[in-house]
């Protein structure tokens, strides 16, 4: 039988469907904690946001339209909003024994045969991982953080001691270039 | 689209912007398809970092308590329809409250009438505000239109400058070609450029005979107020008899006049003597 895709488990969570919130759960909540744990640095923090997050998209998930994104960018988005929001809330910094040389992602080990991830899925991954580390340095560094650290534009600056507007565009141009080879490989 | 609209969508993919400016990119992006597309992209691809996370099972309690939650929180949001239906079902209490209603609803004509008004006000109001939107954007594009008109003309300006400016450089420098005093030397070639406005000048020598062991080819510079020259430092020619120098007399020489190439001792002297043959001078 072929799989659900996620678009269509999450219009069933948007109608109520209590199964398809379980289902969802149960496909999801690992690679969504494992983002709220990155971002909060904290395991009752991302519990936490774990929660909060599931009963946001059981509210709001009648309001997702596929034709606007993939269910997948939608929650993923959703749920790392609300952690970064959770960590701006609590005004922690970032730990202070990190510096800008701390690389916060592995992009050295191929992820093709990844455990936790369906095959379909790995193989994104891996041209993320690919992409990621195509980009140059000072770029994917400002992605990086921002993503996993939730640091504003302000905040880069001071960490990588780079002007602001070299930081904005940093970030305008990583993305687009991570955004232009993910989409050469789809197609 | 510009750079700026650019900027704010991959800022706001990575949920960087603060509230007013993340309002500015939604009302831009509801009049823009193309910012609309892009900021989606953005937000796609920025959402595919996260596949680069190992995953993590949160604790086996989490998933029983979040799905109690969930009942909880379903039931708190249902109206509970049953009960008051089950009450209203009585004859009594049904005439009562529909003898209620018709008097509310009697009462509420001139409520309703005025709420009806409120909200076509209100549907004018925020006609007029998208309208005022729509215009501030405009004039925002035609502003940042203007900017990089602006700045283009401002690089370009920029560039003619440094034009000038290496046009000028150009302009005061002077080129000097040396004539040979002893036939010995007459084969050879010296050539001096000089900015006088920096006192530095480049010289080329070609063809020289090597001089003795204990002696070194010496250039000064003549001043054409002051006839004691000053001293351009020692000049070392390679085993054909060619060099390639930039040279700074040791003291100002505001108005410098002739060049000159001695024999020295070697090393150099600092102030000319008779005992070095003047073998090169010019301009003549």
């Amino acid at each position: 039988m072929e799989k659900e895709t996620d678009e269509a488990i999450l219009q069933r969570v948007g109608r109520g469907d209590e199964a398809a919130t379980a289902e969802f759960y149960d496909r999801f909540a690992p690679s969504l904690f494992a983002i709220a744990r990155r971002i909060l640095g904290d395991e009752q923090e991302a519990r936490d946001a774990l929660q909060d997050g599931f009963l946001y998209i059981w509210d709001k998930a009648a309001d997702y339209d596929p034709a606007r994104s993939k269910a997948f960018t939608w929650f993923v988005m959703i749920f790392r909003n609300k952690a970064i929001d959770r960590l701006r809330a609590s005004r922690r910094r970032v730990r202070l024994n990190e510096t800008a040389a701390v690389n916060l992602l592995d992009l050295e080990s191929p992820l093709a045969e990844r455990a936790d991830l369906s095959v379909e899925r790995a193989e994104s991954a891996e041209a993320v991982r690919r992409a990621m580390r195509s980009l140059p340095d000072e770029q994917r560094k400002c992605i990086e953080w921002a993503f996993l650290r939730g640091l504003t534009h302000l905040q880069l600056s001071e960490l990588l001691g780079e002007p602001l507007g070299t930081v904005k565009t940093n970030i305008r141009r990583g993305l687009m270039r991570l955004r232009d080879i993910l989409q050469e490989g789809e197609s | 689209m510009t750079e700026r609209q650019e900027e704010q969508a991959a800022l706001n993919a990575l949920h960087s912007l603060d509230a007013h400016e993340r309002q500015i990119l939604h009302a831009e992006i509801r009049i823009n398809p193309r910012l609309r597309v892009l900021a989606a992209e953005l937000e796609e691809a920025a959402s595919k970092i996260a596949l680069l996370l190992p995953a993590e099972s949160p604790p086996e309690d989490d998933r029983a308590l979040l799905l109690k939650r969930l009942k909880q929180h379903r039931s708190a949001t249902v109206t509970p329809i049953g009960a008051t239906f089950r009450i209203l079902r009585q004859p009594g209490v049904a005439w009562a409250v529909a003898a209620c209603l018709a008097v509310i609803a009697w009462n509420s004509r001139g409520v309703i009438r005025s709420l009806t008004q409120e909200m076509e006000a209100l549907a004018q109001s925020e006609s007029t505000a998208r309208n005022v939107a729509a215009d501030a954007l405009g004039k925002v594009a035609g502003l940042e239109n203007k900017l990089a008109d602006a700045t283009d003309v401002s690089q370009r300006l920029a560039g003619e400058i440094t034009d000038l400016k290496q046009m000028n450089v150009v302009a005061r420098l002077e080129v000097t070609s040396l004539r040979a005093t002893v036939r010995k030397f007459e084969e050879g070639v010296a050539v001096i450029v000089w900015d006088g406005e920096k006192q530095e000048g480049q010289l080329k020598l070609e063809k020289m005979p090597p001089v003795q062991a204990n002696r070194d080819y010496q250039l000064w510079v003549i001043d054409k107020k002051n006839p004691a020259p000053v001293s351009a430092g020692v000049i070392k020619v390679d085993a054909r008899g060619i060099a390639s120098v930039a040279f700074k007399p040791a003291e100002p020489v505001p108005s410098a006049a002739k060049f000159a190439i001695s024999i020295e001792a070697l090393g150099g002297v600092a102030k000319k003597s008779s005992d070095g043959p003047i073998i090169f001078a010019g301009p003549q």
